[in-house]
């Protein structure tokens, strides 16, 4: 039925150029007892596997042979038909849980407008900071009651919340596996000085709230009470990976991306949103072939370690794993041994809640140069990604300066790849 | 950035005498013309009270002289008041000691370092990747063009038709990720042979380069940036209640297309920067035709938003820096002006500061026409500017929402819970810079570094922006309406090593001065508060801490052992760990104020 919310939307969206057959479509898949929207609502949390630089989509998920192809060898996977790069081993293994987008498609090929984009559902546009698909999960889905943050990025600052504001951005974990920096206390301080300090602490910001009255000092005290309700919060040594034992850490690989991953398993089993692991390295504008040989020796055990650590905890089918960079490459080979920028048609990958395992969508033409079967666009990946954990891509927010925006730019989710 | 001056000034040494800065003739301000319209403070005081009367709104009562003293330090100068200059000013009986703290702000070294931050903020943003943009280079131009006081529309034109050589090639300097942390500490100063070298360069076309992959961003930053005028909403589609339509982007956007990008060094040198030329074209650039996104508009003649033809006279980039900046031109002047009362007033009369659009209702904008004819007839000059706004009657109000006379407690006033009259100060949280320069000067570290035998504080500073500079990664449009701060930030300050370490008293900090000192535990308790808040304590805050510090001192607790050196947070201030003597409970007591000092509201914000 159509409530009023719907027509609401519907307007907001035709406004926003988008057509009516499509905002139909939407309304039609609206699933039932689902709350917040038309998703399916079978995940509760997010791992997004940032391959930063755009990754050759040729030499890893979407193999070509001829001309284009590079000295690596195709690999057959659990999925009969299905090949991928041999340097990936377990994850052909393990491919009847993937869901392979080889049909990606988008306009941007710089890396910092790209970045935007796959993070947002947006190409930038100076008049908004759009939110991140993680600022719309934390705003939404809201903290978990562990005390931990709902957002965090391991390695490195992702983008920020754009106009929701930084308390929705990511809390940021500088090293991976290890607890967050000035967690604990400062030199020379315990218990019972801290205690002291937050007392004399007090005294100042009441005194300074009564004589201002303004509702800022109120927000920046409740912000305090929050980084002290982590410093103390009994799931903070999730961030701590040195409690696994030995065989868990080797099954994600000794890098700093593999305990990323292991990080990211041990905050979402702790009620964290949305977490995101960056990979850095992939601008392959050079020696394409050897380096990114070098970064699926990384990636391999820790996207497999992870969605099998994810399985034994019983959170695969609560979790959807997103792998993706900023773009593909290529399929032509520079004179550098390298392939460069190529937004036309690349890969992705999702794996876990609300996915179909065990699928290829899309495909390109045997240079892997053009999308020619069931394109996939970047806010219809996000749409797909919201779907799942229960939001509506077509969720509106307003910006500062008065204009609605939604959750992607207009993004469907693709059906084909939900279960 | 705090600058070595600034820092020499916190020791209570004067700071060395500045050299004339070496300013190309270009930037050498004009007589002044006659002033065509004089518009005094005091006309925006009678026009902001008529508003205030008409909307029966009670002004706030007027901020004390310690307030007031730090505001203007953190709004001209980016940091806070040394000591020294807060008891001076708050000793002096002279009528007209707020205009002359103003001016010798004005006058400060401070002065051009801090909006050379500011601007290169605006205009660069974060860090920008690859070997072309001289971030150095850019920022040496900002600060040359701050020294000099250079107008305005000469500024702004000489930005837009930039040409010539970007750097003076080497390494380039990387920033740290967070370009809203800036590095003072890496501009040459004047006499330099580095500073040499880059008077013969233009760092200003390191902006046109910035947006080497996206000319159409240029554009669009152009005319948000310096006309207030949101054109880029057009570029994708035309919008019904916007006034401006894609053909009118493109138009516009087009006429940042005519150069060229010579090279000077060939190929990709790794980790330096590659020097280039940037070179004025008749036409719009080749490069730019193949380029898909780019092609659109690379087939339309180059046209002003108001019509006017840039293709036209000696050359477009000349034409649109001409047009751009013109006496006539209806933004140009408003849109600085509005920037301007925003940062000082905390509210620009448009609301965000660089959206002038019809649909975004400003308030008063009769006023700010004023403002912006007078900043016109004083041919554009900045400082002129930020004096008559910083003598106005609204910069002199408390920030204070219900005292005494206040719209709260008078029934029968209506209040103005955004405060979009200015009727009282806008709290606002430090920036970046503003707070690491007020931490390093209320804690004294840097001298602290040298007492433990840290030599070279430019590494330092540098080490220390680097290791926070994350911290305060937000966007460049935050325009959230409430206190808007991250665990991150909250967690470095309540634990991390600048404010544990700032707090300690280890020799060379302000707490090991003060202790030094003579005096009973009151007076050291007055000098703590003045060095950190700039401002004397009440008579109720001076009896509660030195009840506290003395009550801790009858109470003897296990000392306290330093910390370790080194361990988790091993950063740049490690070394002093284990320096000074253990803490007795007197002291300790003495570093919980501090410490509660340094995290408190009022010290974080601008207020």
């Amino acid at each position: 039925m159509l409530t009023r919310r719907d027509l609401l939307r519907a307007g907001v969206t035709a406004g926003l150029g988008l057509g009516v057959s499509s905002m139909l479509e939407r309304l039609a898949l609206a699933a039932p007892g689902s709350g917040t929207g038309t998703g399916t609502g079978r995940a509760k949390a997010v791992i997004l596997l940032y391959m930063n630089g755009g990754p050759s989509h040729i030499d890893t998920w979407d193999p070509k042979s001829g001309k284009v192809a590079g000295p690596a060898k195709a690999i057959a996977t659990s999925v009969p038909g299905v090949m991928i790069s041999e340097h990936m081993p377990q994850l052909a293994k393990l491919a009847n849980k993937l869901a392979i987008v080889r049909g990606m498609t988008s306009k941007e090929g710089n890396h910092q407008r790209a970045q935007y984009l796959l993070r947002t559902g947006y190409s930038p546009n100076p008049t908004v900071a759009h939110p991140t698909l993680a600022a719309w999960v934390a705003k939404k889905l809201g903290e978990p009651t562990t005390g931990l943050p709902s957002s965090v990025s391991v390695g490195g600052p992702s983008l920020g919340a754009g106009f929701f504001g930084v308390q929705y951005g990511p809390f940021v974990v500088q090293t991976p596996g290890q607890l967050p920096q000035n967690i604990g206390y400062g030199p020379g301080v315990d218990d019972a000085r801290f205690e002291a300090r937050k007392r004399l602490l007090d005294g100042l910001d009441s005194g300074f709230a009564a004589q201002t009255g303004d509702a800022k000092i109120d927000g920046r005290r409740q912000l305090y009470a929050k980084a002290d309700r982590l410093m103390h919060a009994s799931a903070l040594k999730a961030f701590d990976a040195s409690e696994e034992t030995e065989a868990v850490r080797a099954s994600y690989g000794d890098t700093p991306f593999g305990k990323g991953c292991l990080t990211a398993a041990r905050l979402v089993a702790s009620g964290v949103r949305f977490v995101e692991v960056t990979l850095d390295g992939w601008d392959t504008h050079q020696d394409v072939f050897g380096r990114t040989k070098k970064l699926m020796g990384t990636l391999d055990p820790a996207m497999a370690g992870l969605l099998q650590d994810l399985q034994r905890r019983g959170l695969a089918d609560s979790t959807l794993v997103v792998w993706m960079g900023d773009f593909g490459r290529t399929p032509s080979i520079n004179a550098n041994d390298g392939r460069d920028h190529f937004p036309n048609a690349w890969s992705a990958v999702l794996a876990g809640g609300g996915i179909r395992g065990g699928v290829v969508h899309g495909e390109t033409d045997a240079q892997g140069a053009k999308v020619v079967k069931d394109a996939v666009t970047v806010p219809n990946l996000l749409a797909t990604v919201a779907t799942t954990l229960g939001l509506d891509p077509a969720d509106v927010a307003q910006s500062p300066a008065g204009r609605p925006i939604s959750l992607t730019d207009s993004g469907t989710p693709v059906k084909a790849l939900l279960t | 950035m705090v600058t070595l001056a600034a820092a020499l000034a916190a020791c209570g040494r004067s700071a060395p005498v500045a050299k004339p800065p070496t300013v190309p003739e270009a930037v050498v301000p004009r007589a002044a013309a006659q002033p065509v319209t004089a518009f005094a403070p005091s006309a925006i005081d009678a026009a902001l009270r008529q508003a205030w009367q008409t909307a029966s709104l009670t002004p706030a009562p007027r901020a004390d002289d310690s307030t007031f003293l730090r505001r203007a330090y953190v709004d001209i100068v980016g940091s806070i008041p040394p000591p020294e200059t807060s008891a001076a000013f708050l000793a002096s009986t002279d009528p007209d000691k707020r205009k002359k703290a103003v001016e010798a702000l004005l006058a400060s070294p401070e002065y051009s370092e801090h909006w050379m931050n500011y601007w290169d903020d605006v205009l660069m943003g974060r860090e920008v990747k690859g070997p072309v943009v001289d971030r150095v280079a850019f920022r040496y131009w900002l600060r040359a063009r701050f020294e000099a006081n250079s107008p305005w529309d000469r500024m702004v034109r000489d930005l837009v038709s930039a040409t010539g050589q970007n750097s003076i090639g080497g390494a380039k300097v990387r920033v740290p990720q967070a370009m809203s942390v800036p590095l003072g500490a890496q501009v040459p100063k004047q006499g330099d042979e580095d500073a040499v070298e880059l008077d013969k360069i233009n760092g200003a076309v390191n902006w046109t380069l910035r947006f080497e992959g996206a000319p159409q961003d240029l554009a669009g930053n152009a005319s948000r940036v310096f006309l207030g005028v949101q054109i880029q909403c057009a570029q994708c589609h035309d919008h019904k209640t916007e006034k401006w339509k894609q053909d009118d982007f493109r138009r516009f956007a087009s006429a940042f297309l005519h150069h060229r990008v010579d090279p000077i060094d060939r190929g990709k040198p790794m980790g330096n920067m590659k020097r280039v030329e940037v070179v004025d074209l008749g036409k719009v650039g080749n490069r730019f035709a193949k380029n898909a996104d780019v092609a659109p508009i690379a087939q339309v003649l180059a046209t002003a938003l108001d019509g006017t033809d840039l293709e036209k006279g000696d050359g477009t980039r000349k034409a649109l820096a001409t047009w751009m900046t013109a006496r006539d031109n209806p933004w140009f002047a408003k849109a600085f002006v509005n920037r301007m009362w925003g940062h000082f007033l905390g509210r620009g009369f448009y609301d965000p500061v660089d959206d002038m659009r019809a649909v975004n209702t400003p308030t008063m904008p009769e006023l700010l026409d004023k403002i912006a004819a007078d900043f016109v007839a004083h041919d554009y000059d900045i400082k002129h500017l930020l004096r008559t706004i910083c003598a106005t009657e609204a910069y002199q109000l408390a920030a204070s929402a219900n005292v005494e006379g206040s719209p709260r407690t008078r029934g029968e006033e209506k209040s103005d819970p955004e405060n979009t009259y200015w009727t009282r100060f806008h709290l606002v949280p430090l920036g970046p810079e503003e707070l690491l320069n007020a931490l390093l000067r209320a804690t004294d570290l840097e001298s602290s570094a040298k007492k433990a035998g840290i030599q070279n504080m430019d590494a330092l500073r540098l080490q220390l922006v680097r290791q926070y500079a994350f911290l305060f990664d937000v966007d460049e449009t935050d325009d959230v309406p409430d206190y808007s701060g991250t665990v991150t930030q909250a967690l470095s300050l309540l634990n991390g090593q600048l404010v544990g370490q700032g707090a300690r008293a280890i020799p060379g900090s302000t707490l090991d001065d003060v202790l030094a000192k003579p005096g009973d535990d009151a007076s050291k308790i007055d000098q703590l508060v003045m060095r950190v808040l700039s401002r004397k304590p009440t008579d109720a805050e001076r009896a509660k801490w030195v009840m506290y510090v003395q009550i801790a001192e009858k109470t003897p607790k296990a000392t306290i052992p330093p910390p370790k050196k080194g361990g988790p947070g091993a950063g740049p201030l490690a070394r002093l760990g284990n320096k000074g003597p253990p803490v007795d409970a007197r002291r300790a007591a003495y570093e919980d104020v501090m410490w509660a000092l340094l995290n408190s509201s009022e010290f974080v914000f601008n207020h």
